[in-house]
């Protein structure tokens, strides 16, 4: 942090992750002095890649990213290609396929078909229990959508802003034509990766070969000596509703503006003289552990992803990721990870691998000789894997979505925006966040 | 992310870095790097074509066409380093040598088409006048101008590349190796500089028409031929497919509208900016589809610079097109301002008189002139006298042939 003393104060950002690197990197290519302080002792965040000696390989949950996000950071080249993914869910011990599958059923077809039907006659839903009920009809709402939030948010469906259901926004027409156009083309068309931008029949999933934190790696490479690792931002100082620096590893740095990709409660916490950030104190996260479970043989899941609402399984997704991404395991082996909402320090927080490994393998045991196959587990865990949009705080949430309320204060990223954003909006968000972080500095020297 | 380790703790488990698996490989893409709006300045942009090299496969590289939402002009972000050009402009590449060898039948009908164009654009010059062709390939308009044209004008050409010298050197014409904004060539001293299929290749074409301008005598003029992104072929192929792109080798493509800011960028009068027939972008967008598709070798191959039938049949899709004002290319005639210290006056009025002709006496420029002008459906017989006029070009060249 050797910066001239009469120097322009950089724009100081907050974490190293895929949304600050981003955001660095833009201003950067700008001209505009750029620090980035990472709390760790390395880069990435939660786009980070775990590879074991085993040469397994896992990041936080599974993560799919697009063809268009490779390309855009430089990456495209170092991607493969992936030929198929796909959805099932596993329903009172049958599996179904997603989400057209489902509608086999004449039961979820009925009750599918009503809802639509008087979908004009509901009154502006409450919660998202509501808005599942309107939109799929109760039979699907109560036995899949419901119970698979919850799971993974864990609050009551009731208590939940109906914007969590937000994120499924693709016709019926559109998402057939991206299927089709998937099956023809031998390339995993994204279907619902994406919300920032348009998801076409063009833009399809691809993986790098060495784990997702390769999109990190590029964006820090452009950075060079940028970024501090080790280097916890402690306090943002604000005057007169106004950023005017941080306090990091115990010494002031002045800052022209802050670029914060912390979890808002931490944020708001963080914040010093201004009480507009107060409200996102109470901001909630879900903590996740994600068991990776290891096994010789290859295709033990029917499809790549599996939701299993069903209650009982501690977990409510698996996924084989190696059925799309086949370099992720070793040949003749496989990985499936499965998703464990929680609490930090309860029991499944404090679990130790292999009884997580055990918890989880009670569960399978409809995969023929799954226990003669496997390896163990290896596990890792986020205490802030999903912001939980709880009614309330939903008007706070709404405001905040529109401005951190301080000038010169800008949070991106998912934990960041506090939003269910995908891989790809975090990069294009930060992007256009930045856009707005210039637009407001020759607004202000105007 | 930078709060306290204590209070924000991913546990991950104690595993090797995939920093190794990372450097075990080494990067099979190009270098990259990431531009802003070279018409608006604005870093604003949002995808529109992803795509890859159909044509050479020069990298596993996947690109992303932006458009930039100040100005619409259509640009590759990111984009390959200048040290990558020898490697997207591998040695087969075809403006290194467009001969008759090679394209045969081809050849002499662009050949025929081109000379007619090149002339167009040269009414009125002067007997000593000096033409500079900018990106000038293997020298195949250079030559037109040379077999063509008149005696008494000085030809010399400008490109980058080594290969495309050699290739121009060798047919005996004045080449400089470089590029425009480094060769220091006479300020003032040109007539006419050509930049045809040159615009969209270069990295920065403000401060390639700044350094045109600065070579150009007061008056004289710049004509410009490049990719037009108004089009149905972009309209129809420009999620992936589209000619155009001709990824990752045209980093800025243009429409009527950007290009004339571009002229204004660079302190140029815009005197024409007219659409012009072209099936080459058509002709390539097939033919990318049909590469992305897998398709056999053999019904790609129908769709290239050597294949005279789909030529001659999208030429008459894009005559069509032409007549509506929607010409597969752009053609647009900038001149540098007059000014104080101009030169005598016989320059000046040959090149408005030149100007004056260029603007209005090709078959596909009155055309689109006339539909400009009215903004009316133009009259069937002047459609008709449009089309024929393409088809002359075609019978001639087949019975030359």
């Amino acid at each position: 942090m050797a910066e001239p003393r009469n120097a322009k104060p950089p724009v100081i950002v907050v974490g190293a992750g895929l949304a600050g690197l981003t955001a660095a990197a833009f201003l950067r290519r700008r001209g505009i002095p750029v620090r980035v302080c990472e709390a760790g002792p390395q880069i990435a965040g939660l786009a980070a890649t775990h590879v074991d000696a085993q040469g397994f390989s896992y990041d936080f949950g599974a993560h799919f990213i697009t063809n268009r996000l490779a390309a855009a950071i430089g990456v495209s080249a170092e991607c493969l290609p992936i030929s198929h993914y796909g959805e099932m869910v596993r329903l009172g011990g049958r599996t179904y396929g997603y989400p057209f599958g489902l509608m086999r059923s004449p039961r979820f077809m009925l009750s599918g078909l009503g809802a639509r039907a008087g979908q004009w006659a509901s009154g502006s839903p409450r919660s998202a229990a509501d808005v599942f009920r309107s939109r799929y009809g109760a039979a699907l709402a109560d036995q899949v959508a419901i119970p698979l939030l919850e799971a993974w948010s864990g609050a009551l469906a009731t208590d939940l802003a109906p914007a969590v259901a937000n994120v499924l926004n693709h016709s019926i027409g559109h998402t057939v034509l991206l299927k089709i156009h998937s099956r023809l083309r031998q390339r995993a068309v994204a279907i619902g990766y994406c919300h920032e931008l348009p998801e076409t029949r063009y833009v399809w999933h691809v993986y790098p070969v060495g784990g997702v934190s390769l999109l990190c790696k590029r964006l820090a490479a452009e950075l060079e000596s940028c970024v501090d690792l080790e280097t916890p931002v402690e306090r943002i100082l604000v005057d007169q509703g106004r950023v005017v620096g941080v306090r990091a590893n115990g010494r002031e740095l002045p800052a022209a503006a802050v670029v914060s990709t912390a979890p808002v409660h931490i944020l708001a916490r963080m914040v010093t003289g201004t009480d507009a950030l107060r409200p996102l104190e109470h901001f909630r996260y879900r903590p996740m552990v994600f068991a990776n479970l290891r096994f010789t043989g290859r295709g033990h899941l029917p499809d790549t992803m599996m939701w299993t609402p069903d209650g009982g399984a501690p977990f409510f997704r698996l996924t084989e990721t190696p059925l799309s991404m086949p370099w992720l395991a070793p040949p003749g082996h496989t990985l499936i990870t499965a998703d464990l909402g929680c609490d930090v320090g309860d029991a499944t927080w404090t679990a130790s691998d292999e009884e997580l490994g055990e918890r989880c393998l009670q569960h399978l045991d409809w995969i023929p000789n799954i226990r003669r196959r496997y390896l163990g587990c290896r596990v890792v865990r986020s205490p802030v894997a999903y912001p939980i949009f709880l009614n309330e705080y939903e008007k706070d949430r709404q405001a905040f979505a529109l401005s951190t309320g301080v000038e010169g204060l800008y949070s991106v990223g998912r934990n960041g925006e506090f939003a269910h954003w995908l891989m790809e909006d975090v990069y294009w968000r930060a992007l256009n966040a930045m856009r707005q972080l210039i637009r407001d500095r020759v607004a202000l020297a105007a | 992310m930078a709060v306290h380790p204590e209070r924000f703790d991913h546990q991950g488990p104690q595993t090797h870095s995939s920093d190794a698996a990372a450097a075990a490989s080494p990067a099979p893409g190009l270098t990259l790097t990431h531009v802003a709006c070279c018409v608006c300045g604005a870093e604003d942009c949002v995808p529109v074509g992803i795509g890859e090299d159909f044509e050479y496969r020069t990298s596993l590289d996947t690109f992303i066409a932006m458009r930039c939402r100040e100005c619409g002009l259509i640009y590759l972000d990111p984009r390959p380093t200048p040290t990558e050009l020898p490697r997207i402009y591998p040695p087969n590449y075809h403006a290194f040598d467009f001969s008759a060898e090679r394209f045969g039948f081809v050849y002499r009908v662009r050949r025929s088409l081109e000379a007619r164009r090149v002339l167009q654009w040269c009414r009125g010059l002067r007997d000593d006048a000096r033409i500079l062709d900018v990106g000038c390939g293997d020298g195949f308009h250079l030559r037109l101008l040379r077999d063509f044209g008149r005696p008494g004008w000085t030809l010399e050409g400008v490109d980058a590349s080594d290969r495309a010298v050699d290739a121009a050197r060798r047919a005996g014409l004045t080449v400089h190796h470089g590029t425009i904004e480094q060769l220091g060539l006479t300020a003032a001293s040109y007539d006419l500089v050509l930049l045809i299929a040159t615009i969209e290749h270069v990295d920065d074409p403000a401060g390639v028409l700044r350094a045109v301008r600065r070579l150009l005598k007061p008056g004289g003029r710049v004509v410009i031929v490049t990719d037009n992104t108004a089009t149905l072929d972009f309209a129809m192929f420009g999620g992936r497919h589209w000619g155009g792109y001709h990824f990752p080798r045209h980093f800025n493509l243009f429409s009527r509208t950007t290009l004339t800011r571009l002229g204004g960028v660079a302190e140029l009068d815009v005197e024409s900016v007219e659409t012009v027939m072209s099936p080459v972008n058509w002709v390539y967008s097939v033919r990318n589809t049909l590469v992305d598709w897998h398709a056999p070798s053999w019904i790609v191959e129908r769709f290239s610079l050597r294949s005279p039938v789909a030529l001659a049949v999208f030429t008459l899709v894009d005559t069509a097109h032409q007549i509506a004002g929607s010409g597969a290319l752009l053609r647009a005639v900038l001149r540098r301002p007059m000014t104080g210290s101009a030169t005598n006056g016989a320059t000046n009025e040959a090149t408005s008189r030149a100007a004056r002709g260029a603007a209005t006496d090709t078959p596909d420029m009155s055309a689109a002139a006339a539909s400009r002008r009215s903004s009316a459906p133009q009259s069937a017989a002047s459609a008709a006298r449009t089309l024929f006029a393409h088809i002359t070009h075609f019978a001639t060249a087949l019975r030359h042939g």
